[in-house]
């Protein structure tokens, strides 16, 4: 008896270990439930495929659809309304991207350390501070309002009575989309099959609503328009002024940061490309000047923002851009126009886009074809065509953000306008996932009447972004895009895609073609009613680019009476160059355009946009038009412009001839032809020499006024951050134009006045002794492609990464796949108007967000190489040709 | 199952069939942690302590196993997941054997209890 006494109770005891319910991945009840056949990680491995054939239920949906799964995992939806089109595309998002939509939804909402932990505790304080989300319910009570014919007092130039019935249509898709994604969890639930994320992280996903669609927008138009550059700027700004002087400074700066720039491209040409070199000898009255702050506290808001910052921006994780080009029907080969769009956005696994295309009813005797991209999470076609229009996109790099500071009282009350205000107090909680269980976190975010107060290290700024403090109407565009029966119609449409900002290129299958920077763009003005940035001054454009004095009598505000609209934005219509060009470049010079200042707070280093025009005034010089096939061989153009002009540069600083292994770098450089492909070691000197001859101009000044005027040791990595930022082609300004210029000059070198040319010939040294470091004596290792890796990684999981692969391009060129192997064309798209059915497209990647399904990366390696899938535009699930599965969407 | 006032006992065969197949079914229920009675059974009906254990931890690992199997035979990337997640299929199969040995433990002590407090009275009965 006592023997069995004894053996129950060690059994007992070890079950107990076994089964209690420890919150760890690596608890045995974890272990135990993880790799359970029926239960654990498996049965969501399993569902990465559809059925070949399969009927799916989801309540509320009007009449059945049908669903072709194509041989990439493409959807190709056929309905009878659009309300239907939206329950499936929501089922399909939630099958194929729950956790990556969850994960974002978290990001948003600053809950992610509910389900992660401390980790992520200051990203989820930094967002709710930020308040996407506030910004997205205040866009869901707009479009509410449009639908109730309200008018929105903050964009007074909306007419409302034009859009009543869209928003009316939106909520009901927006309802409609919902209710698939929460099929989707709900028949994932019940199979056991929700990503193998939410499993080893040990949570279930919540329903998905309205609300949290307009949060994904919100997180978007973050990763595209949100930025602490106006903080790091001004530190910039104060450390320039207090080692120079007012009046030097402020040049030094404008040569750092340059508003216009000598060497430049814009979108819209002019007759002769203009030179304007900027006065700072005259600044007029309006030149703002700043206040003295505490900059150790500015610069641990920024530090803040940096390390929350791989979470912060999963749209943007370094300065990187996009290309789209419009070629009327004049220069191509079929008399019709060709639309091409590859957004550089941060390429991760799964991607950022989720491609299909639908064909719905739209009434008895109408339907509407169209294919494009949707961001999981968002039921809306973003970037794409329909069969009469189409369009793509590159980021204005919009300026829709400042900060204010304030004089502040003993009482915490800040100055507004000659009087004493109090601070607007919100408390709430953050949830902290521990080993124990859960931990509450109590917080109070302030609010000015410029919005919530980032506070850090002593010093606080209010954060006025337009996607926190009003609503926006892009759901209207996008809905009237998927509309538009011509070209004109959706340059219409364009009137209400609000935030971000986008350059639409567009084209329709009569040929006509154009060109919009479609966003609402606050117009600054002071309170006396005088604009505050004008483009006949140019130093007006620094104070949009600068904190703003919110307790200043004369305070500079955003008029919500008049804003920029679309219809001020930069827009052509069938020009007559034939064609247009966008990569984020500027748009017009200041004597053509009177908002140049204030519509976008940077624009990109020419050289893209640059490299397209040439590759198609080269091709039309050839061949007199351009075809589909060459628009393919530009978008991987792998050239790099800033090359071309800074490597002869480089030969000319050893026009006496060189020794041993500079002399061999420099053969190398001298014959290369200027093209980043992965087996020369040419690409490999030129990418190591840049940042370092970047360094050696401006690094020594930085160190100098951090050291001297701002008080704080900067780090390796903030240094390098400020010297990266300086645009290449200021950099080749100066090269090409100022030889002796200042920046050349090291200030720690006393005695000795370095300039372009003993600086280029130290920096390749440098840059030879490192690569030594790195990769060796020997040169033959140093090939392009041993140094330039794709880095598509998971968002938590390193198993789940896409493959390291050798990548052709880098940052600057038209296939602009960054240093870093992790920003790049998240889509490529040529839309062919002759015949739209045989346009091209590819991701970066696949459909599946599940790792295990065939789809998970199955384009990537076309994508890497060039290739292409068609994008076909099939009228009924029998035409499409590919056909991998076939489901049957039936209400419950 | 009950012979007079002492339970049915099974030899090894048919108690790992009845320990398998009701493993499998409590699976199906999605409650992964059911397949303890499946254990308890195993350990109640053996008519031996080593009947108990490797009834258990043998029925419990055939019962995995013959899910691994289906799923095996479902067209997906299971390679790469077996790659990816071959740590939780090693640990997990040792600890469902564990949990098999442990809970079959649990019914065999429990049973072997109960049987001798039932035949103690009987013995004072015939004291008297």
């Amino acid at each position: 008896m006592k023997k069995e006494l004894v053996g129950l109770g060690i059994s007992i005891f070890i079950a107990v270990a076994l089964l209690a319910p420890i919150p760890s991945l690596y608890s045995p009840s974890s272990l135990l439930g993880l790799s359970n056949p029926y239960t654990g990680v498996w049965p969501s491995i399993y569902s990465g495929s559809y059925p070949a054939h399969g009927t799916i239920i989801i309540p509320g949906m009007e009449h059945n659809a049908t669903v072709v799964i194509d041989s990439y995992g493409v959807p190709h939806i056929f309905a009878e309304s659009e309300k239907d089109v939206s329950y499936v595309i929501g089922y399909l998002h939630a099958h194929d991207r729950l956790f990556q939509m969850d994960l974002q939804r978290r990001l948003v909402e600053g809950r992610l350390s509910e389900v992660i932990g401390s980790e992520t505790y200051e990203a989820d304080l930094l967002y709710r501070v930020l308040g996407l989300y506030r910004g997205a319910n205040i866009t869901l009570e707009l479009l509410q309002n449009v639908a109730a014919g309200q008018l929105i007092n903050y964009y007074p130039q909306l007419d409302v009575s034009l859009v009543k019935d869209d928003a009316g249509k939106i909520l009901q898709l927006l309802d409609a989309y919902c209710a698939g994604v929460n099929a989707g969890i709900e028949s994932m639930k019940k199979s056991g099959s929700l990503p193998v994320e939410f499993k080893l992280l040990g949570y279930q996903p919540e329903p998905w609503t309205p609300l949290n669609v307009l949060e994904i927008d919100r997180l978007i138009s973050w990763g595209l328009t949100g930025t602490f550059d106006d903080l790091s700027l001004y530190l910039i700004y104060q450390g320039l002024i207090g080692k120079y002087g007012m009046q030097n400074g402020t040049q030094y700066l404008l040569e750092y940061f340059p508003i216009d720039r000598e060497i430049d491209h814009y979108i819209i040409p002019k007759g002769v490309n203009p030179i304007y070199v900027v006065n700072p000898a005259d600044p007029p009255e309006s030149s703002p000047t700043p206040a003295a702050m505490n900059v150790n506290g500015i610069n641990e808001i920024i530090e803040w923002a940096r390390k929350a910052k791989p979470l912060l921006d999963p749209i943007k994780q370094s300065f990187i851009g996009s290309n789209n080009w419009v070629v009327g029907g004049n220069l191509t080969d079929t008399g019709k126009p060709i639309v091409c769009n590859d957004p550089h956005l941060s390429l991760s696994a799964p991607g950022v886009w989720y491609e299909i295309q639908y064909v719905a009813k739209i009434s008895a005797s109408e339907t509407i074809n169209v294919r494009g991209v949707t961001f999981p999470g968002v039921g809306f076609v973003v970037i794409g065509s329909n069969t009469y229009v189409g369009w793509g996109f590159t980021n204005v790099m919009a300026d829709q953000m400042d900060f204010y500071y304030y004089n502040w009282n003993s009482a915490g009350q800040y100055s507004y306008k000659g009087t004493w205000r109090d601070v607007t107090h919100k408390p709430e909680e953050i949830l902290v996932k521990t080993d124990g269980g859960v931990e509450k976190h109590s917080i109070t975010l302030n609010f000015t009447v410029h919005g919530p107060l980032i506070e850090r290290g002593g010093i606080s700024f209010a954060a006025e972004w337009m996607g926190e403090r009003y609503g926006s109407t892009e759901a209207i565009a996008l809905y009237r895009y998927a509309h538009a029966k011509n070209a004109n119609d959706f340059l219409k449409g364009t009137y209400y895609f609000q935030m971000p900002p986008q350059n639409h290129v567009f084209a329709d299958i009569y040929g006509n073609f154009g060109y919009r920077a479609a966003g609402w763009y606050p117009n600054r003005t002071y309170s006396d009613g005088t604009m505050a940035i004008s483009a006949t001054n140019p130093m007006t454009a620094l104070i949009n680019r600068l904190p703003l004095n919110g307790s200043a009598s004369n305070v500079i505000e955003w008029n919500t009476s008049d804003w920029i609209d679309p219809n001020e934005a930069p827009t052509l219509w069938n020009p007559s160059r034939g064609f247009v060009v966008t990569a984020n470049n500027r748009h017009a010079s200041n004597d053509t355009y009177a908002y140049c200042y204030d519509i976008a707070w940077g624009y990109a280093d020419y050289y893209r946009a640059y490299r397209i025009e040439y590759d198609i005034n080269q091709t039309i010089i050839a061949k007199g038009r351009v075809s589909v096939d060459d628009m393919k061989n530009i978008q991987n153009d792998v050239f790099l412009v800033p090359a071309s002009t800074l490597v002869p540069k480089i030969l000319q600083a050893y026009a006496g001839g060189a020794s041993g292994d500079t002399q061999t770098a420099l053969n190398l450089l001298d014959a290369w032809n200027y093209t980043m492909v992965p087996d020369l070691v040419a690409p490999t000197i030129f990418v190591e020499w840049l940042p370092i001859f970047k360094n050696m101009t401006f690094a020594d000044e930085f160190i100098s006024i951090n050291q001297t005027v701002l008080g704080f040791i900067i780090s390796k990595s903030d240094l390098d951050d400020i010297v990266n930022s300086v645009p290449t082609n200021s950099l080749e300004a100066l090269t090409q134009l100022y030889q002796n210029n200042h920046w050349f000059d090291n200030v720690f070198t006393s005695g000795k006045k370095e300039n372009a040319t003993t600086i280029i010939r130290a920096s390749l040294e440098k840059a030879i002794q490192v690569l030594k470091t790195k990769y060796g004596d020997d040169m033959a290792q140093w090939e392009f492609g041993n140094i330039h890796k794709l880095q598509l990684n998971h968002q938590l999981l390193s198993w789940f990464d896409y493959p390291h692969w050798s990548a052709w391009g880098y940052s600057d060129c038209v296939n602009n796949i960054a240093s870093t192997g992790n920003s790049g064309p998240s889509w490529r798209e040529i839309l062919n108007f002759n015949y739209i059915g045989q346009s091209f497209c590819i991701i970066p990647g696949g459909q599946s967000g599940n790792p295990f399904s065939p789809h998970y990366y199955d384009q990537l390696r076309m994508w890497l190489d060039g290739q292409y899938k068609p994008m076909s535009f099939p009228t009924t699930s029998g035409a499409v040709t590919d056909a991998e599965s076939v489901l049957m969407f039936v209400s419950g | 199952m009950f012979r007079g006032d002492r339970m049915e006992k099974f030899t090894f065969p048919p108690l790992l069939i009845i320990t398998f197949v009701s493993a499998t079914i409590l699976q199906l229920t999605t409650i992964w942690q059911l397949t303890v009675i499946a254990g308890l059974i195993a350990g109640i009906f053996a008519k031996d302590f080593k009947t108990a254990i490797l009834c258990g931890a043998i029925g419990f690992l055939a019962s995995w196993l013959l899910f691994f199997l289906v799923l095996f035979q479902l067209p997906n990337s299971l390679a790469i997941a077996f790659s990816v997640f071959s740590m939780f299929f090693g640990i997990g199969l040792i600890l469902t054997i564990v949990l098999g040995m442990t809970c079959a433990s649990i019914g065999y002590f429990s049973i072997r209890i109960l049987e001798e407090k039932r035949a103690k009275p009987s013995r004072t009965e015939s004291k008297r």
